[in-house]
């Protein structure tokens, strides 16, 4: 055999090899193929074929496996078995950008699945090869490098901890500041992921002078981006009352409302929960909150939108008036129980946003008798009245209109209010209401007459079970009687 | 005996009505003492009732200020509403364009992709139906499709990216490199390095990029930095007598750069061979800065 025919076999087989890989390249991009590739056990074809002599084979291979792993749990699973991991990342510095990114996108899918594969990942020595990669001037590796870093950091507190402890923050600083906006969205995107999970980890994030960065690119117009900001100064401010300071110092609040109203909802949704997290730890901090201007934007955000976006809106609503009598009354001046009436009664699907409101409501209703009659002026006690009785409520919804309900039974006074509770109360409640109008024994008419209505033919019937209960009502009834 | 129990009680009864008067002073002391504290005392709950009324109505429960409070807060509130209306309705016009853009981009996209759906004589396309009067927006946008060559893609994209054109790199496209199938015969330079010389960015020289008044710029640096640093004029020199008491200027001619000349050099700028490393004079290796800057950058 000559030269040149040799020449022409190898060839031949370089092509084989690069047809054979960027089919499986092109196919494993697509979810659909995947049992086929999996039958086909292609895994163990491409492995081989990541070490190949070829640099560009080399690259395509690491890409197919990096998409195929991204699709299914257990070939990642069988990628970290079969320890090709250790020798991806003892080449990630050596090689040139396209395998970097082959690379990091292999690591990537592997880590994405669960804890325990991220774990596989960083036992590898994955994240100081990453560090390397991180100081390379390409964005497009460094934005590879990061999303591993990001799905890393996602599932506990321990692999979030040894991606700060392998220094990735000022990196990640560095990268938010870049001209690249996918670069700064996955920068913020990894922050965001490392911060929400404990205290020390967001502190770590938010002293590096990280907020006042996030706090100018809130108005940017990338709609991404903004998601990730208002996720990651929501996941900070979430921990503690210093931190939360730390927020609102850096000026948030009164541009955040704009983005209240921005068309993208999950925007929307991540700017409620940043109120509902800052307004949740302090009364200072939910009176800074109140004069930012944060109930006006609240009530129209809770009227223009559906379903499950305006739970966070609602449950900062009933923080801010579970901490003061006055910003309670502050949110019934702003006409907050209309709009929360028409939540508990008009929302269709989610539950658990009518037990957001409901338990809001108590909160407002709570704190002395104006509140409550504001409150029961909606016609809100019959409301929950039915919600508390009915069936196919769930327990969590029940128990949260029980407490509303006695929280504002409690401080009502308004007769008029209480009237249509007589009739369907279960015991528990009507212990209240007769309570309540036990107050008004000095009083002579409105009492008497709706007595007479009311209670005589329920105490004609058997429904009083409870001996004790029996006699402590009839102790309030004979009270009552001798008014009449 | 009579006599002598009279005479114990006259003496008893003297004695205890000395005794009681001694002892009045002190009792009338004491009811005095009490009635002078009660009566301090009673002003004294008046004035703590008093302040403890204020304190609370002006420091723990501000009436009037709750309410001045809560009053302007519905005014503020009023205000936030107006000016958040504002903004995003200005915002509302650019979110709005930005969408209709994207979305007209997204359709001459699609329309350059599936070009070939444009309808001919012979057969009218899927936009073209019989039974409209006219034929579909799609129509128009597939007969103004124009094809795009590679380059164009990705100058598009690194347009779209937030990014200074001083900083626009060469971006390679997201394909994956080519291998060499067939070389084409003849002399031809790869595609790829026609590309990246055809579509390189301005890279200006040294010579170029400095402005034209850089000396003079220098020179008014200078002496902006000298008039504000330089505090002092006459450096204080500490000596008591005063013909010691001045600055040592050294001559131009035995002092370079770096301080005064060797000792032992004979006259100014005279070199000593001797302390030479080699014999021969050193040899340029690299070449001069403005031939290096051309390196790389040659279409060669």
């Amino acid at each position: 055999m000559t030269q040149r025919q040799l020449l022409q076999v190898l060839e031949e087989y370089l092509k084989g090899r690069m047809h054979f890989v960027q089919t499986m390249s092109e196919l494993a991009s697509r979810g659909q193929n995947m049992k086929m590739l999996k039958n086909a056990n292609v895994m163990a074809l491409l492995q081989p074929l990541m070490l190949d002599v070829d640099p560009s084979v080399q690259q395509i291979a690491t890409q197919a496996l990096g998409r195929l792993v991204g699709h299914s749990e257990e070939m990642a699973k069988e990628l970290v078995q079969g320890e090709v991991l250790p020798q991806i990342v003892n080449s990630l510095p050596k090689h040139n950008n396209y395998y970097k990114k082959a690379a990091t996108l292999v690591l990537r899918s592997v880590a994405k699945h669960s804890a325990t594969l991220a774990k596989a990942v960083v036992d590898c020595g994955t994240l100081d090869s990453l560090m390397i990669c991180l100081d390379e001037f390409d964005p497009g590796v460094k934005e590879s490098a990061i999303w591993v870093l990001c799905h890393v950091a996602r599932h506990n507190e321990d692999l979030a901890q040894a991606v700060v402890d392998a220094g990735a923050v000022p990196f990640l600083v560095l990268s938010m500041q870049e001209p690249e906006i996918a670069l700064r969205r996955v920068a913020v995107s990894a922050l965001s992921d490392i911060s929400k999970h404990s205290m020390e980890l967001a502190h770590i994030v938010a002293e590096t002078g990280t907020i006042a960065i996030l706090a100018q690119m809130i108005l940017n117009p990338d709609t991404k981006l903004k998601r990730q900001v208002f996720s990651v100064l929501s996941q900070i401010g979430k921990h503690s009352v210093d931190l939360a300071e730390l927020v609102v110092e850096a000026e948030v609040f009164p541009t955040v409302f704009i983005c209240l109203q921005d068309p993208d909802e999950v925007v929307r949704k991540n700017v409620a929960i940043l109120v509902c997290e800052i307004a949740k730890h302090t009364s200072e901090l939910s009176q800074l909150i109140v004069n930012a201007g944060a109930l006006p934007a609240l009530v129209d955000f809770i009227g223009e939108n559906e379903g499950s976006v305006r739970l966070p809106a609602v449950m900062a609503l009933g923080y801010i008036a579970a901490h003061a009598e006055t910003l309670a009354t502050a949110v019934i001046m702003s006409l907050g129980i209309p709009q929360l009436t028409q939540v508990l009664s008009n929302e269709a699907e989610e539950n658990y946003v009518r037990a957001a409101t409901a338990w809001s409501l108590g909160q407002i209703g709570g704190h002395s008798s104006e509140h409550a009659v504001a409150v029961a002026g909606e016609n809100v006690l019959p409301k929950l009245l039915q919600i508390y009785t009915s069936p196919d409520s769930s327990d969590d919804f029940q128990n949260k209109a029980k407490n509303a309900l006695k929280n504002i039974l409690q401080k009502c006074v308004h007769l008029p209010a209480l009237e249509p509770l007589l009739r369907d109360s279960p015991q528990n409640i009507l212990k209240h209401v007769v309570i309540q109008y036990s107050k008004f024994k000095h009083q002579l008419s409105p009492a008497r007459q709706v007595l007479h209505s009311h209670t005589r033919p329920k105490t004609s019937s058997l429904w009083v079970a409870n001996v004790l209960e029996l006699s402590r009502f009839i102790s309030l009834f004979l009270i009552l009687n001798a008014v009449c | 005996m009579r006599y002598l129990h009279d005479a114990a009680t006259t003496i008893q009864r003297h004695w205890r009505g000395f005794f009681q008067r001694k002892s009045f002073h002190v009792l009338l002391r004491n009811a005095l003492h009490t009635r002078n504290m009660e009566f301090y005392n009673c002003k004294a709950f008046n004035i703590q009732k008093i302040w403890r009324g204020y304190y609370v109505r002006k420091y723990v429960h501000n009436y009037y200020a709750r309410k001045i409070y809560l009053e302007t807060l519905m005014v503020a509130n009023q205000i936030t509403r107006i000016q958040l209306k504002e903004i995003v309705g200005s915002k509302a016009c650019e979110w709005d364009r930005r969408f209709r853009e994207s979305d007209e981009q997204r359709m001459d996209r699609l329309a350059c992709r599936t070009h070939y759906l444009v309808s001919t004589r012979q057969i009218p396309g899927i936009y073209n139906s019989p039974f409209l009067k006219e034929p579909m927006d799609m129509e128009r946008r597939l007969i103004e499709a124009r094809p795009r060559i590679n380059a164009e893609r990705f100058l598009i994209s690194a347009r779209n990216s937030t990014r200074d054109w001083t900083e626009m790199s060469y971006q390679k496209p997201c394909s994956i490199p080519h291998i060499r199938a067939k070389k084409p015969q003849g002399p031809f330079l790869e595609q790829s390095q026609i590309w990246r010389h055809r579509l390189k960015p301005l890279e200006p020289t040294l010579r170029v990029a400095t402005s034209f008044t850089s000396a003079e710029e220098a020179a008014l640096e200078q002496k902006r930095e000298e008039w504000r640093t330089r505090v002092i004029d006459d450096a204080f020199l500490p000596f008591a007598n005063h013909r010691k008491n001045k600055k040592y200027e050294p001559l131009l001619q035995t002092s370079c750069a770096f301080g005064s000349i060797d000792y032992g050099t004979h006259h100014f700028r005279d070199t000593d061979t001797t302390k030479n490393i080699s014999k021969k004079p050193f040899k340029t290796i690299t070449r001069t800065i403005p031939l290096f800057e051309k390196f790389g950058k040659m279409y060669c």
